[in-house]
């Protein structure tokens, strides 16, 4: 019996030596490796953001950038608008028919003088053509100006909206000066804009049509005939009285007939005694002529001298036949 | 007195014994796929031992503006970098800058026969707008790791042990990316040294 159990227990014994060998073969899956691994922290990023002011008013607006970067902006849009009491839409509409063109002059206070850097037409888009923005740098403010001229060769329609007011707003792009995607078109500019037309051209006077009003006129009633005239000059020294002279009708020397106190109205009234009976009887009476004029006081002295009328009208009055009475024939102004 | 011969059960358990340990010996060796072995036949040395590890230092990070359009790997139209090291967040970042943050990284690779692939992730999540860019620079004289055709990895062998490297990692900001004033999030930068 003895003899039999040494082989089973090496048997045995073999078997698990086997089975520690199988077990312990790796497997072909088997990937086993070393691996180290470390980390450092990024930062995050915020974006930036523009930041554009526009202030001022009138024609000219101020311009700054908080932005923390530069800028680079221009006019984008000019849109006009009525303002002011009493102007309407339709006062607009016609000032948009003139067509006013307005520019705009980056660091000006004025506007007169060069050209403006952009040019817009009422109601439409600034001129965008070419690079058309201007630098505005970190922290900078500049001023802005806007000039807006009317369109030649319409003078009569504008004369028409004299004194009208209208605003004038102005879209405002920036954009960052580097370039990029970001741009902003939220800031905008208000410049009163009021309508200065040009003053009416001076008529050429028309030829009169009918014949001029007389300077005098003579005012006939029976015995008595009363003459007046106007006067506006001689106001330094004013006239104080008026001298009546006489002459005939067919000419000759005048000769002074009486001083006339001034009133209200110049007038001097004759009597039919004023004008001469001739020689040859009332049958034969003549036309005399009558003009007038100041008789002014010189200063510092008492005494009063004669100067000329100029300007000043002849009467032509006659006393016909035996009637004791004047008629007036003419008046010459 | 002769010994008594061995029975014939006997002499058949030890001959099937002996073929199963035959058997086994030779299946055994068939699939061996152990890393740490070598492809020469049985009773080459195998390797037994070694170390690999990767360690960063303290990172440092600059802002630079650069001009939007241009090439995020090149300097063109940049400015002076600011210095933004341990800033949580950088504000006032604008389309077309680029953040640059640089570590220095040791390597450990002690082994014969050890081949490893160095990874840097930006670690970026998916669909984030910026585009990041890996460098390494050797410091101090130390040898080139091997390039695998690809930006942020490289092979590493035991002749890098002891070698520092400057791990650059640039993350650019494209224009139309980002709008004003939006944010992202920090993220980790992450190196990682695999045995192959």
């Amino acid at each position: 019996m003895r003899q039999y159990r040494t082989p089973t227990i090496f048997v045995l014994v073999v078997l698990a030596v086997l089975v520690l060998i199988v077990l312990a073969t790796p497997a072909g899956a088997t990937r086993a490796a070393w691996v180290s691994q470390d980390r450092v922290d990024v930062p995050g990023l915020t974006m930036a953001e523009i930041r554009f002011g526009v202030t001022g008013g009138d024609d000219v607006a101020t311009l700054t950038n908080s932005s923390g970067f530069g800028l680079a902006y221009r006019p984008a849009l000019a849109e006009v608008r009525p303002a002011g009491t009493g102007t309407t839409a339709e006062h607009l509409a016609a000032l948009l028919a003139t067509g006013p063109a307005f520019s705009y002059h980056p660091g000006a206070t004025e506007c007169s003088g060069a050209a403006g850097r952009w040019t817009a037409t009422a109601g439409g888009p600034v001129d965008p053509a070419g690079d058309s923005r201007e630098p505005l740098p970190e922290g900078a403010a500049e001023t802005l100006c806007l000039a807006v001229a009317p369109a030649a060769g319409q003078d009569e329609a504008l004369r028409a909206l004299h004194g009208r007011q209208f605003d004038v707003v102005t879209t405002l792009e920036a954009v960052p000066a580097g370039g990029g995607s970001w741009s902003r078109t939220d800031s905008s500019w208000t410049a009163r804009y009021v309508v200065d037309a040009p003053p009416a051209e001076e008529q050429p006077a028309e030829e009169p049509t009918t014949a001029p009003a007389p300077a005098g006129r003579c005012t006939a009633d029976g015995k008595d005939a009363v003459l007046s005239w106007s006067w506006a000059g001689g106001t330094d020294p004013a006239a104080t009285r008026w001298e009546v002279l006489r002459r005939p009708g067919t000419g000759g020397e005048w000769t002074s007939l009486r001083l006339v106190e001034v009133g209200a109205a110049p007038e001097a009234r004759l009597t039919h005694l004023d004008v001469p009976e001739t020689d040859g009887g009332p049958s034969k009476n003549v036309p005399y002529e009558f003009t007038v004029r100041p008789h002014q006081a010189q200063e510092g002295t008492a005494q009063e001298t004669t100067a000329p009328g100029p300007g000043l009208p002849v009467w032509t009055l006659v006393s016909p036949g035996n009637s004791k009475k004047l008629e007036c024939q003419a008046v010459r102004p | 007195m002769t010994a008594p011969s061995p029975s014939r059960p006997a002499a058949l358990l030890r001959a099937s014994a002996a073929s199963l340990v035959a058997v086994a010996l030779l299946g055994s060796g068939l699939g061996t796929a152990a890393r740490w072995s070598d492809e020469a036949a049985l009773g080459a040395p195998a390797i037994s031992t070694g170390a690999l590890g990767v360690r960063l230092g303290p990172a440092t990070a600059a802002l630079r503006h650069t001009a939007p359009g241009t090439d995020a790997g090149t300097d063109a139209g940049a400015t002076a970098p600011e210095d933004v090291t341990g800033s949580a967040t950088v504000p006032g970042v604008l389309e077309g800058d680029t953040l640059a943050v640089t570590t220095r990284m040791a390597i450990e690779a002690r082994g014969t026969n050890l081949t490893a692939t160095l990874t840097v992730d930006p670690g970026l999540p998916d669909g984030s707008p910026l585009v990041p860019h890996v460098r390494i620079d050797p410091v101090d004289g130390a040898p080139p790791l091997g390039g695998t055709g690809a930006e942020n990895t490289r092979t590493v062998t035991a002749a890098h042990h002891g070698a520092s490297y400057d791990v650059t990692v640039t993350y650019h900001v494209p224009a139309g990316a980002l709008a004003e004033g939006t944010s992202v999030d920090p993220v980790p930068l992450t190196v990682t040294l695999a045995q192959n």
